[in-house]
């Protein structure tokens, strides 16, 4: 009996020992396969949204000194950062076509006055988007006749167009648009002529000579970045003033040396140019009403219960 | 409103101070010189370095009077010699004032030929002429070579022409190395195209 009950007792070892390898093989599930390598862990119990909704409803939170808004997981202690709860930037407040207008820079004309030898004017016209971005063109006629006091030369340069294509950046967008300050960039191109009479008194040798270089045709492309501010003085016409550094992209190089007068830019040696413009504006959209006027909590996206600090 | 008025007190600041200083971006003056003049440079065909000479004397062919451009007793080292702008052509008297060669027959000639074209350097400096130097002669008594280092004479203050003057040796008799005789006795008439 004890010798059939150990024969028994075998068997059932042996069938176990059989079995058990086959079933614990049965349960094995591949965590290397190309799914799981790209699902989240959490997809099991559902998306990162859902997960991210049940962390809230376990968290209490607080404002830092800074008015932010801290997160306390009230389970497991450690404060996070809702990211959907940051401040968002502020919505635009005017439409996309805020406003177009046009203007005419007088300030060569003005420096003309005072003795300038060179210069024009220049006419613009730009459309303000959102009263942030503003693009703008710029067309404008230069020229110079200049005889330097200390010189031996007459340069001149008969009346020459110029174009300026660029924009400006409001950094006033959401204020007042009667008042703007503007940062921009332009990319001005011109084609002209220019031509020199001379007269060298040729010490050494005792002989005075003159002599001209004829009219010679050249273009010019060059660059500005300047920052600029416009005030509406009356109804809709402004006055803007700004500063603006530019250098020189490209030029034609003659054998008769390079222009000295590049109109729409200014002498070759200047780096900087002022302008003073008048513009009219013409209005083509109105504010529209923005999240400025709604309650200050609205804005932080937080659920009441949140406030009160609800914990699972 | 308050911001908005301070930054335009500060805009409008920025721009008369930026306004004041254009003038002073405009009056760089002239860096060069007024007229291109080539820059001659002495050198010494023994050693290869600069001389410094002050026994020569140098006239331009053709001047008012002969006028003298470097007298003697003057040392110096390079010299500056104008071009006729009126002329393609240039010549240049090297007189030796040094005992035993102070003699017309042992003066050396340099004349350069040339193209003139007029050019606008700057406001600073003005216009001017500015030449291609096409062709450069010389005798050859007490001057070894010129050497044209750039063809195009320009109103910059580089030294475009290298002038290799035959010399004593340091240590040598200066008054009859057989270097000297040998410079004495060379009358043959040396040129470069360029």
């Amino acid at each position: 009996m004890r010798r059939s009950t150990l024969v028994i007792l075998s068997l059932v070892a042996v069938v176990l020992l059989t079995c058990l390898p086959v079933g614990a093989q049965r349960r094995v599930t591949p965590v290397n396969t190309p799914a799981t390598r790209t699902q989240p862990k959490n997809d099991a119990e559902g998306d990162s949204a859902r997960a991210l909704e049940r962390r809230r409803a376990r968290s209490t939170h607080y404002h830092d000194e800074n008015g932010r808004v801290v997160m306390v997981d009230t389970v497991t202690g450690v404060e996070w950062v809702d990211s959907t709860m940051l401040p968002k930037a502020p919505p635009m407040k005017f439409p996309l076509l805020h406003a177009a207008s046009v203007g005419l820079n007088i300030w060569d004309p003005a420096m003309r006055l005072f003795g300038q030898h060179y210069g024009g004017a220049d006419a613009f016209a730009s459309v303000s988007l959102h009263n942030r971005y503003i693009p703008t063109f710029e067309f404008g006629m230069g020229t110079a006749n200049n005889t330097p006091s200390d010189g031996n030369f007459t340069y001149k340069t008969p009346l020459a167009p110029y174009f300026k294509i660029g924009a400006d950046y409001n950094f006033l967008y959401n204020s007042n648009p009667d008042y703007q300050f503007l940062a921009g960039v332009r990319y001005g191109f011109s084609p002209f002529k220019y031509s020199v009479t001379a007269h060298m008194d040729d010490g050494y040798w005792g002989e005075d000579t003159s002599f001209e270089i004829p009219s010679t045709a050249v273009t010019a492309g060059w660059f500005e970045i300047g920052i600029g501010l416009r005030v509406r003085i009356a109804g809709n016409v402004s006055a803007g003033w700004g500063v603006k550094y530019h250098t020189i992209l490209h030029r034609t190089h003659p054998a008769s040396g390079d222009a000295w007068y590049i109109p729409g830019y200014g002498t070759e040696s200047s780096s900087l140019q002022c302008s003073f413009n008048i513009v009219y504006t013409l209005p083509l959209g109105k504010p529209k009403p923005t999240a400025h006027n709604l309650p200050a909590d609205t804005d932080t996206g937080l659920p009441a219960k949140r406030d009160t600090g609800t914990t699972d | 409103m308050a911001k908005t008025k301070t930054l335009t007190v500060i805009a409008a600041l920025a721009v008369v101070a930026a306004a004041a200083t254009l003038p002073a971006c405009n009056t760089t003056g002239c860096t060069d010189n007024h007229s291109s003049i080539p820059v001659a440079d002495f050198y010494s065909s023994t050693t290869g370095g600069q001389v410094t000479i002050d026994s020569l004397q140098i006239h331009g062919i053709g001047a008012p009077g002969d006028s003298v451009l470097l007298h003697v007793g003057q040392k110096v080292n390079q010299v500056n010699l104008p071009m006729r702008s009126s002329q393609n052509s240039t010549a240049w008297c090297f007189s030796y004032k040094q005992a035993a060669l102070d003699h017309p027959g042992l003066n050396d000639t340099i004349t350069f030929d040339y193209d003139s074209e007029p050019w606008f350097a700057s406001e600073q400096c003005g216009a001017m002429y500015r030449y291609h130097i096409t062709r450069c002669t010389y005798t050859t008594h007490l001057i070894d070579s010129v050497a044209i280092a750039d063809s195009l004479i320009t109103n910059s203050q580089q030294s475009q022409i290298r002038i290799y003057f035959r010399t004593a040796a340091p240590g040598d008799d200066t008054e009859a190395t057989p270097q000297r005789r040998a410079a004495l006795r060379h009358t043959q008439e040396g040129g470069s195209a360029l």
